[in-house]
């Protein structure tokens, strides 16, 4: 097949990753500024300790979220779990949580003066400040919420692969001899691998850049590290290298998602392919039930009526703090409308960003192609904070008329998520049989007509998972935020923020409700349509 | 393309001609943007205020922190967004200004600010001030064991009961600055390790640590004097240490908070009529009133009930507007000290 290489395209593909580079330029700017003495205390005083704590805190989060997404996918893919075909999508919605909310949340509970310690006060008879509270400001607790929301990356991949693999190998495993816990171990499990890693990577990037609930968790990671450095003394150097030191911890997870990617290209379908049985749970049934609720009711329930309740307290008994925020009123309502504008333009500018490169490295990839998308991706370890600072760099040093525009804000979130889109939405076009595309073209179609006749119809289940995922990022950001959003463009992220930090929960819990509401009920609507189902993304993504 | 010019500079001209006179007869009228640091609860009761004397002046806030906003205002002194800044440290401001972000005011309120509390020229001017103090939950300590002064934070006897602002907050830099002067930088030093040693709570704000100190969290918060009368209000269960108060103790330190109109503001007018009412008996009034702060003015306006005047206290001997040339160094120190 001869083709003429699109050069149009490339060029496109080449703008919108050079964009996409901007933040990432300015880091290297900044940093090369830096003096020895300054590197020398960043080397001393910060980044062991900082290291330490993102690696302690990822492999935590990683080991809980496997643990529990293993488990909750195999009992629902594979087991006569009751209620499975629920189970199956709710499971997948604590995704829109954002982290933040889930701190909070933590804080509320089990914090001191929190929900549990005043009814240990009132009903148990404990002394004031008595009752033995776990300390949630820590790795535990930053774990705990980290792993709550985040569990269904590896619960959604590992879903994805036990309902496609292949029931023939497992029972030749059983034929030859071993029982059915060592058919796992010795076959499942192994095939899982590659859908774990995958999953884990996600939740491994997703502390990387994490930083709303790490700050209020008073966890120390590079995050907030980057923040600190910003927003007490004005350090852009040393922001900058702190920031370069995280992108190097996420090259290991991004050639590891590369390496995975590769290695599943073996893993094909064959044609003995045959559909699991499910396995009776038996005696084992209630007990399996109450771990799927119980794991449910955690991640998503407890924190849904934790806010519920809050706002409900801040409404009909408010305090002066209550009166003074104000938040009963009708601002809650401009400040949704903000953030669901900014989440849907945001996103979609996003998806449609990446169809350029992602097109390219679907049909035409060649080294160039694959360091253009790389450079791409490595945004996405820049922590929100940092990206803002470049976005509004370039804005002001080039652009100054859209600088602090609403417009500029939109941009900025698109780049933020564009390297997001990028990977989600990497496959929609590969799967895409070249062959419909060289029929068009021998009917006589024009190259775009054809892209928007023919590749776009056919990758949309794709893409709108993609979009999908974005869209959920776009809702949850905030530190992005902090730094680009002009006067009066208060998102509900921000609101919750400036709240939750002066711990006024009563303040912070009405916008985090809407905004999980506003995230969960697209996300709903998405999954629960047949052909856009969310669980298609994850299955594609890696 | 020269007439187009031209024709674009005469339509302005009649249109702000045409403007003008209808401007002049009405209320004043227009937007205001502020930049703040100070948290929202303490700033929304005064913009109330400001908006039932002047409702046809539309105020908008962006809210950050001390260093978020400066830096804020330094990139973008060439395209200015902001009218006004409203900032809870003075070393801050004063650093601002020399960097030439703010514009001179002669106003007559402004002027009337004594000297040590503003720029010579205006640029700047306080709002309020306040003590530096360490509030308690009188449920966990006994009155024996309080501290009397700030250094004693540092006594590994408070491990793990003590609550403070971290670096991001204006009034704790402001703060090491002024220790640095009082007691010298290795003493400063020392103090800041020791509060990292006690593995004191560190937070961006203020209200988490008292609410912190109210709910029995932390026993001990280093916090400014009006966070206590606000903890009392709710009714916690609290108490107050003005500290280094003996004869040759180093005295309470005072910070103030501060105002100053953009150099490049849209609006000057709406901009000068903020500052001024910022100063005035009804905005002054609630500062003290609502927020128990100290008002700058201490003619005409009454303190808070039950809240305690600054004259009953030996203020720490320092001027911080003139130690600006200190500030970086502070900064550097307390980040070297390892204080997040």
């Amino acid at each position: 097949m001869s083709r003429r290489y699109p050069y149009t395209l490339l060029t496109v593909a080449l703008i919108v990753s050079v964009l996409s580079a901007i933040p990432l330029i300015y880091i290297v700017i900044r940093a090369a500024e830096a003096d020895v003495t300054l590197l020398a205390r960043l080397w001393r005083r910060q980044i062991p300790t900082l290291l330490l704590n993102t690696v302690w805190l990822m492999a935590t989060t990683i080991t809980l979220t496997v643990l529990l997404g293993v488990s909750l996918a195999w009992l629902v893919e594979r087991t006569d779990l009751p209620g499975r075909t629920h189970w199956r999508w709710l499971l997948a919605l604590p995704l829109a949580l954002p982290g933040y909310v889930g701190a909070i949340c933590l804080l509320v509970l089990l914090r001191r003066g929190g929900l549990v310690d005043r009814a240990a006060m009132a009903w148990a008879g404990f002394e004031f400040a008595a009752f033995p509270l776990p300390d949630v400001t820590s790795l535990g607790g930053a774990t705990t919420v980290i792993g709550l929301v985040t569990f269904p990356y590896v619960y959604l991949t590992v879903g994805a692969a036990l309902r496609t693999g292949d029931q023939s190998l497992e029972d030749a495993a059983r034929m030859s001899g071993h029982g059915p816990w060592q058919s796992f171990f010795r076959v499942t499990l192994p095939l899982l691998l590659p859908a774990i890693a995958a999953g884990a990577l996600l939740v491994g990037m997703y502390v990387l850049s994490d930083f709303g609930t790490v700050a209020l968790l008073r966890y120390q990671t590079f995050t907030t590290a980057i923040y600190q450095q910003i927003a007490g003394r004005v350090d852009r150097v040393a922001a900058s290298i702190l920031s370069i030191v995280l992108i190097l911890m996420n090259l290991p997870l991004l050639g590891l998602a590369a390496w995975i990617n590769h290695r599943q290209g073996r893993f094909q379908r064959g044609s003995r392919w045959r559909p699991h049985r499910l396995i009776a749970l038996g005696r084992w049934r209630p007990l399996a039930l109450v771990f799927v609720g119980g794991v449910f009711t955690l991640a998503l329930a407890v924190p849904l009526l934790v806010l519920v309740g809050y706002t409900v307290q801040g409404i009909v008994w408010p305090t002066e703090m209550d009166r003074l925020w104000g938040y009963a009123g009708e601002r809650i309502w401009s400040h949704g409308w903000d953030s669901l504008r900014l989440g849907v333009i945001g996103a979609t500018l996003a998806v449609v960003l990446s169809f350029a490169p992602n097109y390219l490295s679907a049909r035409f990839s060649n080294r160039l192609v694959a360091l253009m998308l790389g450079l791409s991706k490595t945004a996405f370890a820049l922590p929100g904070i940092i990206i803002g600072l470049g976005m509004s760099f370039f804005f002001i040093q080039a652009v100054p008329l859209l600088y602090a525009t609403v417009a500029a804000l939109m941009l900025g979130m698109a780049f933020r998520l564009l390297p997001q889109a990028i990977t989600t939405g990497e496959a929609a076009f590969g799967h895409v049989p070249p062959s419909l595309e060289a029929a068009a073209r021998t009917l006589g179609h024009r190259p775009l007509s054809i892209f928007w006749r023919i590749t776009l119809p056919v990758a949309l289940p794709g893409i709108s998972a993609s979009w999908t995922l974005v869209f959920i990022s776009a809702m949850k950001e905030l530190p992005l935020l902090i730094i680009l959003r002009p006067p009066g463009f208060d998102t509900l992220p921000i609101r919750v923020w400036e709240a939750a930090n002066d711990s006024i929960y009563t303040q912070a819990s009405p916008p985090a409700l809407l905004l999980v509401g506003l995230t969960l009920v697209p996300v709903a609507i998405l999954y629960t349509n047949r052909l856009i189902g969310l669980n298609r993304v994850v299955e594609r993504q890696t | 393309m020269q007439s187009r010019i031209l024709t674009f500079f005469l339509v302005a001209i009649l249109a702000t001609l045409g403007v003008m006179p209808l401007a002049a007869q009405d209320e004043p009228s227009g937007e205001l943007i502020v930049y703040s640091t100070r948290s929202e609860a303490l700033f929304t009761a005064v913009l109330e205020a400001f908006n039932e004397e002047f409702p046809d002046i539309e105020v908008t806030v962006v809210r950050g922190s001390n260093g978020e906003m400066g830096a804020r205002l330094l990139e973008e002194q060439d395209n200015p967004q902001a009218d006004v800044f409203v900032n809870s440290d003075t070393l801050t401001m004063a650093s601002l200004n020399e960097e030439g972000i703010f514009e001179p005011n002669d106003s007559e309120l402004v002027m009337a600010v004594p000297e040590e509390f503003r720029a010579d020229d205006g640029s700047y001017a306080a709002l309020t001030f306040r003590g530096r103090v360490i509030m308690y939950n009188t449920e966990l300590i006994d009155e024996e064991d309080l501290p009397t002064s700030l250094l004693d934070l540092a006594d590994p006897k408070y491990a793990g009961m003590i609550g403070s602002a971290d670096s991001t907050n204006g009034a704790m830099l402001g703060n090491i600055v002024a220790l640095n002067r009082l007691v010298g930088e290795e003493a400063t030093t020392e103090w800041i390790e020791g509060l990292i040693a006690n593995e004191t709570v560190f937070s961006g704000s203020h209200t988490d640590i008292r609410r912190a100190v109210g709910a029995g969290e932390v026993t001990l918060g280093l916090v400014n004097h009006y966070y206590y009368y606000q903890s009392l209000a709710e009714e916690a269960p609290v108490g107050i240490i003005w500290p280094d108060q003996g004869e040759d103790d180093i005295g309470l330190i005072v910070n103030s908070t501060s105002i100053g109109i953009i150099n490049g503001t849209e609006d000057r007018e709406i901009a000068e009529i903020f500052v001024d009412f910022m100063l005035s008996e009804a905005g002054q009034d609630v500062y003290a009133n609502g927020n128990f702060e100290w008002p700058i003015f201490s003619e005409g306006i009454e303190l808070a009930e039950g809240v305690a005047s600054p004259d009953e206290f030996m203020i720490a001997d320092i001027e911080l507007k003139s130690l600006v040339d200190d500030l970086e160094a502070s900064q550097e120190q307390a980040l070297d000290a390892g204080l997040p």
